[in-house]
């Protein structure tokens, strides 16, 4: 490459990573939303990571309406059993299992009794982890119920299951401390209540060459609220990587610009220091050899690299574009269907929600009467669900390669638009991101040809 | 049970396969070779542990099998068995593939193969107590099963083995005309592996578990009915307590035999 082709490039990038960080920021919300505190009951439940199917030493019995009271109570003496509880309302039994009898051949042999309308285990369910973060319930990306997202008037209502099932997820994993993801970004807030105890260390910063990656934006800060902001400690918001960690990297200016050679190094270093994901919510319109170099750098070193797709519904940008190293994720909204700003194209491995987001911004930026909190759209807010995941997919599966990682999330994901493109489309690429069926056992049952 | 309680089980056990000469009632005049061959049903569920004991499943394992016993000398029998399984290892799930699996597929068919013996040690008046042995071993075969959850078609296959081992003494009641009542404590083992296979797109793994029953003693009660000299018939029901886990008492897991055997 000549002098002369470098610097244009580089001017090129730069420009083009300005002008995706501008469209990110423009369509950020301007004011925060009232959200009431304090008004949120404290609902989380402790997980099980992994739990029998039903509960041993008990079934559940319901007799036909017709058996008189007195036969239904002979009956269960006649089954060598005993009433732990009743569920009136349902005239359903909890009826003890003799110790020498499994659950299974009582309700074989009660199925068998006329006078039962069904005998069934007494199935274990699994906990869905709930924090209780109080804007949990406006985080429709990480679990819809349908609800409005938001709490002035005209805001949205989503559609329930339209989302990444994090809750599901978090019965299985919340993540380990060890795994870090590195914010390649405008810095974060290390200040931040829902990020203090968050953040690994004060990172590196590329802009300022120093050794405190404070963000002076806000972009780096949201995207660091989505991956990882601190669950069930009532405050703010969940992260969708529970127990990891955060390493800022700076290497975007406080307009949210940066050079290929900032990204570059910011990238590398974030490699050597101990990342497990790599989080590029930023882009340009062209790729350099360069940025190329960096990115298969982290990748041979085991890192999982996730990148936004860009906003400007046209080809997808770079890095995301690099589709050997890097995971290009496009945008959904709180109705599963892609945004129609989400860049584009073959290159296009997954979706994840990216309207209406919900995220820390630094305690500065709304002043000290607001909370530190905001919705914004963007494929720039896709990418940190996708590297939230992987964190916990690397948590779990120590072992994968960042290939596998990346074919995991693949394969996982939803296809929601299947109605027009079914199977792998240059929209959503697999689909919208599944935590569930990415982290919790898929239950077999089916023989091949059944 | 820890491990000095069963090397206890197996002293004892030893202890009896040593008993006095003059204990004895049998002598051991070759009686030549007579020929037993038998059929038997068995029908197992244990319970297993798997992941160094973190997890719990329940193995089922229905078994038919022929036998063909051979008495060496008179109150010394030797045994080979061969035969089918099947075998239900629902709720071992499996995280060391790239997609965690949880098996709940049902059984699994597979050729057993084994040996037993079977020695008098005593007899007195209408009481006889023997010592009793018996291996099994289940070969396993492969089964695929389908993966369908996911956006990329993907399959698995499936394969568990086990085997079972029984020592002990029987205590045999010898009064009736036809009937014998007998009572068994035994030494018990079972151990076996499941090994699964995953391919989904480009992603492949391999994982095989180790299981093992919980329990390692187990009781026996039957009944022996001899219409003919030639003809033994057995039912009998195994009981095999095991500790639940800290605070949750004990459980007990079942098996039934029935079985027939001929001889010439």
């Amino acid at each position: 490459m000549t002098p002369h082709r470098h610097r244009t490039d580089r001017i090129a990038a730069v420009l083009a990573v300005a002008a995706a960080a501008v469209l990110a920021a423009a369509s950020f919300a301007s004011h925060t939303p009232k959200v009431p505190l304090g008004t949120v009951s404290s609902i989380a439940r402790r997980g099980i990571s992994s739990l029998p199917a039903r509960l041993d030493g008990q079934i559940l019995v319901k007799f036909r309406k017709s058996v008189p009271l007195a036969l239904q109570a002979s009956t269960i003496v006649a089954y060598r059993s005993r009433v732990m509880t009743k569920i009136s309302r349902l005239g359903v039994y909890v009826m003890e299992v003799p110790a020498d009898e499994t659950p299974e051949k009582m309700v074989y042999a009660l199925r068998q009794n006329p006078d039962v309308e069904y005998a069934e285990p007494n199935v274990l369910l699994r906990a869905l982890i709930t924090p209780n973060d109080p804007l949990f319930k406006y985080q429709y990306a990480l679990s819809n119920t349908g609800q409005i997202i938001g709490s002035v008037p005209g805001s949205p209502q989503g559609k329930a299951s339209a989302d990444i099932k994090a809750p599901t997820a978090w019965g299985e994993t919340k993540g380990r401390e060890d795994i870090i993801v590195a914010v390649v970004d405008s810095g974060v807030d290390m200040a931040h209540p829902d990020l203090q105890n968050k953040i690994q260390n004060s990172g590196k910063d590329f802009i300022n060459n120093d050794n405190d990656a404070t963000d002076d934006l806000w972009h780096g800060t949201f995207v660091a609220g989505i991956i990882a902001a601190q669950n069930d400690n009532g405050e703010g918001i969940a992260g969708v990587a529970w127990n990891c960690k955060i390493l800022p990297v700076k290497v975007l200016d406080n307009s949210g610009v940066g050079s290929t050679d900032q990204v570059a190094s910011g990238i590398l270093w974030a490699a050597d220091n101990g990342a497990a994901v790599i989080n590029l919510s930023l882009g340009a319109e062209t790729g350099t050899e360069t940025l190329r170099a960096a990115l298969k750098y982290a990748y041979d070193k085991g890192v999982i690299i996730v990148a936004a797709a860009g906003n400007g519904n046209t080809n997808v940008f770079y890095p995301a574009a690099y589709d050997t190293y890097v995971l290009a994720v496009a945008a959904t909204d709180y109705n599963d269907n892609r945004a129609d700003f989400s860049n584009f194209g073959a290159r296009i491995d997954v979706a994840a929600p990216g309207v209406r987001i919900l995220s820390t911004v630094p305690t500065w930026y709304f002043g000290p009467d607001v909370l530190p909190y905001g919705y914004a759209d963007g494929t720039s807010f896709s990418a940190p669900h996708v590297a939230g995941l992987a964190a916990l997919i690397k948590s779990l599966k120590s072992w994968l390669t960042p290939a596998q990682i990346m074919d995991v999330i693949r394969y996982s994901a939803d296809d929601v638009n299947s109605s027009q493109f079914l199977g792998k489309d240059e929209y959503i690429g697999y689909g919208r991101i599944n935590m569930e069926k990415a982290l919790v056992p898929l239950i077999i049952n089916k023989p091949v040809g059944q | 049970m820890n491990r000095s309680r069963r090397k206890r089980i197996l002293v004892w056990l030893a202890a009896l396969a040593f008993v006095p000469a003059g204990l004895r009632a049998q002598n051991d005049v070759p009686a030549g070779l007579h020929l037993k061959p038998g059929f038997h049903f068995e029908y197992l569920s244990r319970t297993l542990t798997w992941d160094n004991d973190a997890y719990q499943s329940t193995l089922i394992m229905p078994t038919a099998y022929f036998s063909l016993d051979i008495e060496i000398v008179r109150g010394f029998t030797f045994g080979i068995l061969g035969g089918y399984t099947f075998s239900n290892f629902n709720g071992l799930v499996f995280r060391q593939l790239p997609f965690s699996l949880d098996y709940e597929a049902g059984a699994i068919n597979g050729f057993v193969l084994g040996a037993q013996m079977q020695k008098s040690l005593f007899s007195s008046g209408f009481w006889e107590i023997t010592a009793d042995a018996q291996f099994l071993a289940s070969l396993g075969t492969t089964k695929v099963f389908t993966i369908d959850q996911l956006n990329t078609s993907g399959q698995f296959d499936a394969k568990g083995t086990w085997m079972h081992l029984q020592v002990g003494p029987t205590v045999i009641y010898r009064g009736f005309e036809l009937f014998s009542p007998f009572i068994g404590a035994a030494f018990d083992k079972l151990w076996g592996t499941f090994t699964v296979n995953e391919t989904i797109g480009s992603l492949t793994g391999s994982e095989a578990k180790s299981v093992a029953g919980k329990g390692a003693l187990a009781v026996t009660l039957g009944m022996m009915y001899e219409p003919s000299p030639n003809l033994s018939l057995k039912l009998s029901g195994n009981f095999i307590p095991y500790n639940k886990g800290t605070g949750q008492g004990l459980g007990i897991d079942l098996g039934g035999t029935v079985r027939a055997v001929f001889s010439f």
